[in-house]
C-alpha cells in the first residue's frame, strides 16, 4: 500500500523543451571524442585478443600429445572464453 | 553507539547534475530562512559598460543562457577575479562573471542574464528537498574549471592534474571508488541513463565495462527490488533524442536544456528511493552539481589543501599564464542530502560562516571509504589489493564527509513531500 505524503504540485514541463536539432555544446562534442578514444582503444584490445584466437585457431591438434601441452592450451582457450575462470579468488 | 540513521544506512546514492551555481537555483531561499547563504540585494558584478547589475529573479528554464556560459579554466578565473592579472596578493572577488558572459557574444544586455536567479515556486523539487532535508552552504565544484575534471573528482578523489576537457586515462596510483568499493568485496555501479545519453565517465568504461555499469532502467528496477550497490553514481540524460519509446529530453539542466526536465528526473530518483520503503530507511541521496557552468554566485572559494604534487597543472594547461596546484576550490555549486533520518530542515554552514564546513567532490569517495570502512578490514586483503584499496590523493584524504548529518531521529512519512504534475 502506497504510504501517505505530502503532495506538492509540480508544473509540466512544456513538449517544446526537446529539440534534438539543437547545436551541440562543448561537453558534448567532449564526449563524443572521449568515447570514440574508448572505442579506439576497444578495438586495440580486440585485435590482440583475434591475434589470440587465430593462433589458437591455427594451431595443429595432432601436435598437442602431453596433459602439460593439453593443459597450456586449455588455458588459453578458457582465458578466452571465460576470462574470470583461470584466476583465483584472492583477497 | 552510532545514531540510528548511520547504523541503518545501507546504500550511498549520488545524483550529480550539470553546470548550475548555487545562488542561481537555492539562493532564493535566503529571503524565507536566512541561515541559508544564498542571494541578497547587495551582490553585483559589474557589466562591460561599468554599470553594477545585481542579481534578478528572473531565470527562465530554457532559451535563456544560449550561448553556453564560458566555464573552461581561464573563463571561470575571470569570473572569480574580475581579471585582475595573476601575481601574489591576487584577491577574489567574484565580479567577473558578467565581463565572462560578455566574451562569448559580445551583447551588453545578454550578458547581464548570467545574475539571474530561479524564485523557489520555479523549481519546487529541488527548493522541495533543500527545505525538507539537508542543504549545504559550503559545497564547491572541486576545480575552477569544467565538467570532466570536476567529476573526475567524484569517481577518483583527484583529476590527476588534469583542468580542462582533454582526453585523460589515469594510469594511477589512485582507483576510482567503484574499484575500491569492488576490492572490499562490496558493490558499486554508475547509472548511465540509457545508450545514447552513455557516460561522463569514459575511463571506467574503458577498464571496467560492464561490470560497474548499469542504466537508468535497471537503476529504477534496482530500486524496486532492493537490489541496489552498496554505492552508486546516476548520471542525468545529456541530449536530446529518440529513444525507444519516444522522445527523450535532456534531464542534466546544463544549459540550454530545460531545468523542469532535470526537476521530474531528481524526483524519479527520489520516488524510486522512497517508494521502497526499506530502500528508504537505509539510503542517503545526495543531489549535487558537477560544477557552476558560468552562472553567478557570490561566495569566494575557499583556498584548500594542495593535491598532490605531482598533480600541478603547468601554466600552459591553464591558460592563465600561472601554473595551478590544484588549491583553490571551485565555484559553488547545489548540493542537498535526502535522508529520512535528517532533521527536518538541516542546513549546513558554509566556510565563512560559524562552524562552517567545506565539501567538494572529493568529499564523495571520502565518504564512500568511511562509510565501507565502518564493517570492512582492509587488512583482509592481500597486501597488494590493500595497497591500492587504501591509497587515495591528498585532497580526498583533507576532504569533510557527511554522514555524520545522519542522526537518530526518522522524519515521518506524512511530512516527506511527493511532487506531482498539477
Amino acid at each position: 500500500m502506497a504510504r501517505k505524503r505530502r503532495v506538492v504540485p509540480i508544473p509540466k514541463p512544456p513538449k517544446s523543451a526537446f529539440n534534438k536539432n539543437r547545436a551541440a555544446g562543448t561537453l558534448l562534442l567532449a564526449q563524443v571524442v572521449h568515447l570514440r578514444h574508448a572505442l579506439a582503444r576497444h578495438v586495440q584490445k580486440v585485435a590482440r585478443h583475434l591475434n589470440r584466437v587465430g593462433e589458437l585457431l591455427a594451431t595443429d591438434l595432432d601436435t598437442i600429445k602431453t596433459e602439460g601441452q593439453v593443459s597450456e592450451y586449455a588455458k588459453r582457450v578458457t582465458a578466452i572464453l571465460h576470462p574470470n575462470g583461470g584466476k583465483r579468488d584472492r583477497k | 553507539m552510532p545514531p540510528a540513521g548511520l547504523e541503518n544506512l545501507k546504500h550511498i546514492v549520488v545524483l550529480m547534475m550539470e553546470n548550475r551555481s548555487f545562488d542561481h537555483m537555492l539562493g532564493a531561499l535566503k529571503k524565507q530562512d536566512s541561515r541559508i547563504d544564498g542571494v541578497t540585494d547587495n551582490f553585483s558584478n559589474p557589466d562591460t559598460n561599468g554599470n553594477p547589475v545585481v542579481e534578478q529573479p528572473l531565470a527562465e528554464f530554457q532559451s535563456q543562457l544560449d550561448p553556453d556560459p564560458d566555464h573552461h579554466f581561464p573563463g571561470v578565473d575571470l569570473q572569480i577575479f574580475g581579471g585582475a592579472p595573476q601575481g601574489p596578493g591576487r584577491a577574489a572577488n567574484m565580479q567577473g562573471f558578467i565581463k565572462s558572459y560578455f566574451q562569448v557574444q559580445q551583447d551588453v544586455q545578454h550578458s547581464q542574464k548570467i545574475m539571474y536567479y530561479f524564485p523557489p515556486d520555479k523549481l519546487p523539487v529541488l527548493t522541495g528537498l533543500a527545505t525538507q532535508f539537508a542543504v549545504f552552504n559550503g559545497w564547491f565544484s572541486s576545480i575552477p574549471g569544467p565538467t570532466f575534471c570536476n567529476r573526475a573528482f567524484a569517481h577518483y578523489g583527484t583529476s590527476f592534474g588534469q583542468v580542462g576537457m582533454n582526453i585523460f586515462e589515469w594510469k594511477g596510483p589512485y582507483l576510482s571508488i567503484y574499484e575500491r568499493v569492488l576490492l572490499a568485496g562490496r558493490t558499486a555501479k554508475i547509472y548511465y541513463y540509457d545508450g545514447p545519453s552513455s557516460t561522463m565517465e569514459i575511463v571506467n568504461i574503458l577498464k571496467n565495462q560492464p561490470k560497474i555499469f548499469g542504466t537508468f532502467d535497471q537503476f529504477l528496477k534496482d530500486c524496486k527490488k532492493g537490489e541496489l550497490p552498496d554505492y552508486c553514481l546516476v548520471e542525468p540524460n545529456y541530449n536530446d533524442h529518440d529513444g525507444d519509446s519516444g522522445s527523450e529530453t535532456a534531464t542534466d539542466q546544463h544549459p540550454d536544456h530545460n531545468v523542469q526536465h532535470g526537476e521530474f528526473f531528481i524526483n524519479n530518483v527520489y520516488d524510486a528511493i522512497f517508494n521502497n520503503e526499506e530502500l528508504w530507511k537505509s539510503t542517503a541521496l545526495l543531489i549535487v552539481y558537477d560544477e557552476h557552468g558560468g552562472i553567478y554566485d557570490h561566495v569566494v572559494p575557499p583556498n584548500c589543501t594542495p593535491d598532490d604534487d605531482a598533480f600541478t597543472a603547468s601554466a600552459d594547461k591553464t591558460e592563465t599564464g600561472a601554473p595551478f596546484a590544484f588549491d583553490r576550490l571551485g565555484v559553488r555549486v547545489p548540493a542537498i542530502l535526502v535522508s529520512p533520518w535528517i532533521p527536518k530542515n538541516t542546513v549546513i554552514p558554509g566556510p565563512y560562516q560559524k562552524n562552517g564546513r567545506t565539501f567538494d567532490h572529493a568529499s564523495i569517495p571520502a565518504t564512500v571509504m568511511k562509510f565501507i570502512l565502518r564493517d570492512f578490514d582492509p587488512n583482509t586483503l592481500s597486501p597488494a589489493n590493500r595497497q591500492k584499496f587504501i591509497a587515495s590523493s591528498r585532497r580526498e584524504r583533507a576532504a569533510d564527509t557527511f554522514l555524520d548529518l545522519l542522526g537518530d531521529n526518522q522524519q515521518p512519512d506524512d511530512d516527506i513531500p511527493t511532487f506531482q504534475v498539477r
